[in-house]
């Protein structure tokens, strides 16, 4: 075919498909002459809340209206966001179901945001026109996943990514339904996420955590069921689930991991085959003693974020220098009483040792109260002497988190540590 | 070696094959017939929009080109309709334009400059009511008010918030 003939076809290709969406009427403003997968495609990149943009774009004419019903894509990001109005709770599932249904095949990234949930009685005195009972109310994170998951699990398939933000009022049955319901092969998820705000552990910001029941483990918690190689990111409360995790990760390789959060693990029953994560780039331990066995067993090459929790009768051997050699920043912790003077002497040896073996670090980030200002820019200045440039360190912050009403309050002192 | 390309009111562009195969629809075009001096007919693509597609082929020359593997707009959670300061100077064009160089990408195929486009058009939509939307576009609302008002009911939740 010549070049002049394969022009012609693609323009006699192209005239159809702007025909198309002419058909109806034959004066259509310019932006409508656009193919309609051109339409779609701006629709897509449009980054209103999902449902909103959905509802204005359909009210703009019945040839939007068209495009946006039946484009799947479009309907494949599920949102609900903190701000709802819990009163009405029916529009959200309609919503829910009504995405599930217009999406059709398209694979589902999924974010619940339930934190500001009134308790019952709140939610009764604000008049919702179909109220629910009492046992539906407790359980309204169980039901909205529930829905999302599908009667007969016919979505779960198509889920990618499950982010959940539960109230903190969420009761230990409620968390083993959610649990309950979510147990399944989760075969193209590459996120997963469940938070609750963890007030009373003041030294950690609001933990990501995998099962939000952090005291009481559901009875059967089933088996992590995740594809390896697609998994991109995971957090754990349940030192259950994290145990389990650990004991896949020694004989199977997770190839997209990236993002891992551990608070706890049973060390009894992790074995010492190294943990081999190539994609790891960061890695959040929340419990010292989980710190003390995961760290000798890391084969995680690309790691340049990590938070630790260090415990003095710990000692310092486990914290083998190729840990830190990528490092960008590092959080670091304490795993005892704080705002005691003197603690610093403790976390002194650590911490040299991180610093000497980290020649990229850029940001270090400490727990006020065991150690002052005067102790980080005597450290880093001893480091520099003796020959550790530490040149891309540049900030060390000490993080100061107290409690006023019970509300955490966080302030930071950022320390300018640069070399002159 | 040059390419030579002719447009739909006949203007031949000569172009560097290296800017020319910014779009993958020339580039298997030349593909398939290989080494040669034929002109290449773009009957979609008029002079001037040539001009500024080419425009854009010529800055972004040396650009990767797209293999295909990274994610779609529409598989990326967190959408970006951020623009380059370069591509939003020259996507800074009145509204038959911009529509001309949108259908030209595509036809060209040339996604980049496409989602540019598609990025400029989404950044205008966004924030804006459905009134607010046809006045911009000059689109006629064809909605009885009974049809509108159905919309709306089986969207109450998004709206009535």
């Amino acid at each position: 075919m010549s070049l002049r003939e394969q022009g012609a076809e693609t323009q006699m290709n192209s005239t159809e498909e702007i025909a198309k969406g002419d058909s109806n009427q034959p004066s259509q403003p310019l932006i409508n002459q656009l193919p309609h997968e051109v339409l779609s495609l701006i629709f897509l990149v449009c980054d209103d809340p999902q449902m909103e943009r959905n509802l204005n774009l359909s009210l703009v004419c019945k040839t939007w209206q068209r495009i946006v019903v039946s484009e799947p894509v479009l309907w494949s990001n599920i949102t609900i966001q903190r701000d709802r109005d819990i009163t009405k709770l029916h529009f959200l599932w309609h919503q829910i179901e009504m995405s599930l249904v217009r999406s059709k095949q398209a694979p589902l990234n999924i974010l619940v945001d339930l934190r500001d949930t009134p308790g019952y009685h709140e939610y009764m005195d604000k008049g919702p026109r179909n109220p629910v009972s009492r046992e539906e109310y407790d359980d309204i994170t169980a039901a909205t996943i529930l829905r999302l998951v599908g009667n007969d699990r016919e979505h779960m398939h198509r889920w990618r990514s499950f982010e959940l933000h539960c109230p903190e009022s969420l009761t230990r049955i409620a968390v083993m339904n959610v649990w309950r319901v979510l147990e399944g092969r989760y075969e193209t998820l590459t996120q997963f996420l469940i938070s609750s705000l963890q007030s009373s552990l003041p030294h950690i910001k609001p933990s990501p955590v995998l099962n939000s029941c952090t005291t009481e483990q559901p009875t059967h918690p089933g088996e992590i069921l995740v594809n390896p190689s697609r998994l991109t990111r995971i957090s754990f409360d349940s030192y259950q689930m994290a145990t389990t995790f650990l004991r896949m990760a020694a004989t199977t390789i997770f190839s997209a991991l990236s993002s891992l959060h551990i608070w706890k693990i049973d060390t009894q029953e992790i074995s010492d085959a190294p943990l081999h994560f190539p994609r790891l780039s960061t890695l959040r331990l929340y419990n010292a003693l989980t710190g003390q066995v995961i760290l000798p067993l890391l084969a995680a090459p690309h790691l340049t974020n990590m938070t630790f929790t260090w415990w003095q009768e710990s000692g310092i051997d486990f914290l083998l220098p190729s840990i830190f050699t990528n490092l960008k920043t590092l959080h670091f912790y304490m795993n005892q009483s704080w705002n005691v003077d003197g603690v610093y002497r403790y976390p002194r040896e650590p911490l040299r040792v991180a610093l000497s073996s980290a020649p990229l670090l850029r940001k270090l980030k400490i727990v006020a109260g065991s150690m002052s200002r005067e102790n980080a820019i005597d450290l880093v200045g001893e480091l520099r002497a003796e020959g550790y440039s530490l040149e891309k360190l540049t900030q060390v912050t000490l993080v100061n988190a107290t409690f006023i009403d019970r509300k955490q309050q966080t302030t930071v002192d950022v320390i300018d540590i640069a070399v002159q | 070696m040059p390419v030579l390309l002719v447009t739909s009111d006949n203007e031949q562009f000569r172009v560097e094959k290296v800017v020319a195969q910014r779009s993958v629809l020339i580039k298997n075009m030349l593909e398939d017939v290989g080494e040669s001096d034929q002109p290449i007919p773009l009957p979609n693509v008029t002079a001037p929009v040539l001009k500024k597609v080419l425009e854009y082929c010529d800055h972004h020359q040396t650009d990767p080109l797209p293999t295909g593997d990274e994610p779609s707009a529409d598989e990326s959670r967190k959408r970006t309709t951020d623009i380059s300061e370069w591509d939003q100077k020259f996507i800074t064009v009145d509204q038959e334009m911009l529509f001309e160089i949108i259908l030209a990408a595509n036809y060209l195929d040339i996604k980049p400059l496409l989602d540019v486009g598609c990025k400029t058009v989404a950044n205008m939509i966004k924030g804006k009511s459905p009134e607010e939307i046809r006045k911009l576009f000059n689109i006629v609302n064809d909605f009885t008010p009974e049809e509108e008002a159905q919309i709306k009911k089986e969207n109450e939740w998004a709206e009535d918030r």
